[in-house]
């Protein structure tokens, strides 16, 4: 093959390419981002700092068990446990080997060999007073059912809570009673267990940063542990409603004529319905399942979807290069599949984030209202529903999750924002 | 002689649905091209060529319907095709280039993408021969072989028409229509571009339609000329005959209203009157309200498309009273 006309690319080149223009298309998006201060003004930090806030949600989504102290639904400490405040029950304290869980369990029959259960206290303090007179109870109780069984304790004293822990571990007496911050300080280190404490209640232990509710639940590890369950909810029904709505708008925008205005129809009247109501509607109607309430929300955003996307199929469909494609003989999945939709998918991707924040508002509007999730797991809107009594003894439990909530729904919006300008270098100068 | 012609156009009338009534964008057109000729279809904005290139690939969307006439492409009424057989011939036989390279490439496919998808969709090409091919042709067309992986922002305006190019050579189509291909190009590019597809001509032997509203591109590359009026042909014929003895006083009026350098700007001609509207177009001949040498005859009835001037061995014909037979107004009965 001869050249014909060998003319010199590198000067027509550059001449018609608007510097900017080029650098946008050279540069990663990475780059693109740290470059966004320069190009957006100050807010960039907006995008980074929700952006962090993102990661940091999803990787406590990803391994709240590894970030929580406490299971979801373990009862762990005390009641109504203030943010911060130390445990401070009773405890019984045994070895690890002990098969005693209670008080009760010391109660011993007419034929054991040691009739009287020696448990250890400390000299001097309200302690043992609280176990003789726990004892006493159980005991009355006991004695009345008259099986011969009794709780008699042998109550020895000691001078502190080491020599206690010591008779414990030497195997001098069978169990000991003392405060909580005591158990921390001395017993724990050395291998002994509080498995309840002396009224037969959850044996408090460990710090609680945000505080217990009002059945002895870690509200912090809650609220990790309902992490999961909203970026699950946010993110999947984000995606089902996208998997659904970009497809039926790609479709109905090339396509036109009579489906176009089917789909348009039934999108636009999906639209108009309220969307909390119709979410309750379907929840009702499918039964209390994660995967329901992701369905259910997945609904209410299948327009959106549909609407951007064929608004912007109308448009791209126009584009000469459309045209072009189809001159030169391109299927219709091909020009579909590789010349609208490309064209398509960048807006698609600023309400993705964007509508991840309101399907997680959604969501834990929904678990508020008692609707859509199963009532054994962690989430933040059945944490408030059920705090709700006592927000004003205990207005840690709605504040917390509450906060949960703006923050997720906040960072993501912001990120989503914050993605349009820099994917969107059209809008910056608005 | 009838292999000769490589497309003819036959009674073609193209309507756009308006609000209003069907708009006529081309009415009732006859045209051959000629193989491996470049034939230069002119007019002015709004006169139906566009429509009608477009219309030569049946490619029309939406509001516009080809209605009536024969598009033989070698032997085929391409009005008898499928869709699907139609799309076979896109690409593979019949290419386009459209007005502004700007627009007319994928921005988010790279250059290389463009090129092969033609091969690939139409030919038993494998990816790596395809990329081969691609790489090859826009040696030919002066674009360093590196640049095929670039995105068509990155190029120039004269390089992406080049791959414009490309595009309609990948396959060897039998037939390009190129449309308004150096309007959106400075005088620079725009010779540059004129001489590559002069000489791409000749090494492909390509036949090729040249859709523009400026004269001096057809003067410099064409060589036969087709000026279109108001949706309907005015003359056609070789181009030195029509641009040294142009018979339509439209083409008359068109050819003195290019700008020279010898004359002083007051000098230069301005035809009278404006472009009709084609929702109401003239009777008669549609040239007749800006004619200067407009007859009795001329808004009553339709001239015919006919030969002006015998001896020629390319057929000089234009559409105007003034060359043929006429009866008298009088005896019209209207």
């Amino acid at each position: 093959m001869t050249t014909p006309v060998p003319t010199d690319t590198e000067e027509i080149g550059t001449q018609s390419t608007a510097a900017w223009e080029d650098e946008l298309g050279r540069v990663g998006f990475v780059r693109r981002l740290l470059r966004a201060r320069r190009w957006y003004g100050a807010d960039w930090w907006f995008v980074v700092i929700s952006g962090v806030i993102v990661a940091v949600f999803i990787i406590l989504a990803a391994a709240p068990g590894f970030f929580a102290p406490h299971g979801p639904n373990e009862q762990v400490g005390p009641r109504f446990l203030a943010p911060g405040e130390r445990p401070d029950s009773t405890l019984l304290v045994v070895s690890p080997e002990s098969s005693v869980e209670f008080l009760e369990d010391l109660a011993v029959g007419p034929d054991a060999e040691v009739r009287r259960p020696a448990i250890g206290v400390v000299r001097g303090v309200p302690t043992a007073g609280a176990l003789r007179e726990r004892a006493g109870e159980i005991d009355d109780a006991l004695r009345e059912e008259a099986s011969g069984v009794r709780l008699r304790p042998d109550i020895q004293r000691f001078d502190s809570a080491e020599q206690v822990v010591d008779a414990i571990v030497a195997g001098e007496i069978q169990a000991g009673v003392m405060r909580t911050t005591e158990f921390e300080e001395v017993a724990a280190d050395r291998g002994l267990v509080a498995p309840s404490d002396i009224t037969g209640g959850v044996a408090g232990q460990g710090n609680f940063i945000l505080g217990t509710n009002q059945i002895g639940q870690d509200l912090f590890s809650r609220l990790i542990w309902g992490t999961r369950v909203a970026l699950l909810i946010g993110f999947s029904s984000a995606l089902v409603a996208l998997v659904a709505g970009v497809p039926l708008g790609l479709i109905a925008g090339y396509m036109g004529g009579k489906l176009d205005r089917f789909l348009t129809v039934v999108m636009d009247s999906l639209y108009a319905f309220p969307g909390l109501i119709l979410a309750i509607a379907i929840t009702a109607v499918l039964g209390p399942s994660v995967i329901n309430v992701i369905v259910a929300i997945a609904v209410l955003y299948i327009p959106t979807y549909y609407r951007i996307v064929r608004g912007q199929t109308l448009a791209v469909k126009e584009e000469v290069y459309v045209e072009a494609a189809r001159s030169i003989g391109a299927r219709s999945g091909s020009i579909l599949g590789r010349y609208i939709y490309p064209n398509v998918i960048p807006s698609v991707s600023i309400i993705f984030s964007v509508n991840v924040a309101d399907a997680i508002l959604t969501g834990a509007g929904l678990s508020f209202l008692g609707l859509g999730l199963p009532p054994n797991i962690a989430d933040w809107g059945i944490d408030i529903a059920r705090g709700r009594e006592f927000i004003q003894s205990a207005w840690w439990l709605v504040t917390f999750p509450g906060l949960a909530i703006m923050l997720v729904v906040l960072a993501f919006t912001m990120m989503g924002e914050g993605l349009t300008e820099i994917l969107n270098p059209k809008l910056r100068d608005r | 002689m009838k292999n000769d012609i490589l497309y003819s156009i036959r009674n073609l009338t193209v309507e756009y649905q308006t609000r209003v009534s069907p708009l006529r964008a081309v009415d009732d057109v006859s045209l051959d091209i000629k193989r491996g000729e470049i034939l230069g279809l002119v007019g002015e904005s709004g006169c139906g060529k566009s429509t009608l290139g477009k219309a030569l690939m049946r490619l029309h969307t939406g509001a516009a319907r080809i209605t009536s006439g024969e598009l033989w492409f070698d032997g085929t009424d391409l009005m008898t095709l499928s869709p699907r057989q139609m799309r076979e011939l896109r690409g593979a036989r019949l290419g386009m280039i459209f007005q502004d390279p700007m627009t007319s490439l994928n921005p988010v496919q790279r250059i290389v993408d463009h090129l092969t998808e033609t091969m690939l969709t139409h030919g038993d090409w494998s990816e790596k021969q395809a990329r081969q091919r691609a790489e090859e042709l826009i040696e030919t067309l002066g674009i360093r072989r590196e640049r095929i992986d670039d995105y068509p922002h990155q190029m120039s305006g004269g390089m992406r028409q080049r791959v414009m190019i490309a595009l309609a050579l990948a396959l060897n189509c039998d037939l390009v229509i190129a449309d308004e291909p150096t309007t959106s190009l400075d005088v620079i590019v725009e010779a540059t571009f004129l001489d590559l597809l002069k000489d791409l001509q000749r090494e492909f032997d390509l036949t090729i339609l040249l859709i523009t509203h400026n004269i001096g591109v057809v003067a410099e590359v064409a060589d036969r000329v087709a000026v279109m009026y108001a949706g309907r042909m005015a003359e056609v014929g070789d181009v030195y005959e029509v641009f040294a003895e142009p018979k339509h006083p439209y083409t008359q009026g068109l050819l003195r209203s290019v700008p020279n350098i010898e004359l002083d700007a007051g000098d230069l001609y301005k035809m009278q009157g404006a472009p009709p509207n084609l929702l109401a177009p003239p009777t008669g001949c549609r040239f007749h309200p800006r004619c200067p040498y407009v007859m009795d005859i001329c808004p009553i009835e339709e001239p015919a498309f006919d030969p002006v001037a015998d001896g020629s061995p390319i057929p000089h014909k234009a559409a105007c009273w003034l060359y043929q037979e006429h009866p008298e107004t009088a005896d019209i009965h209207v």
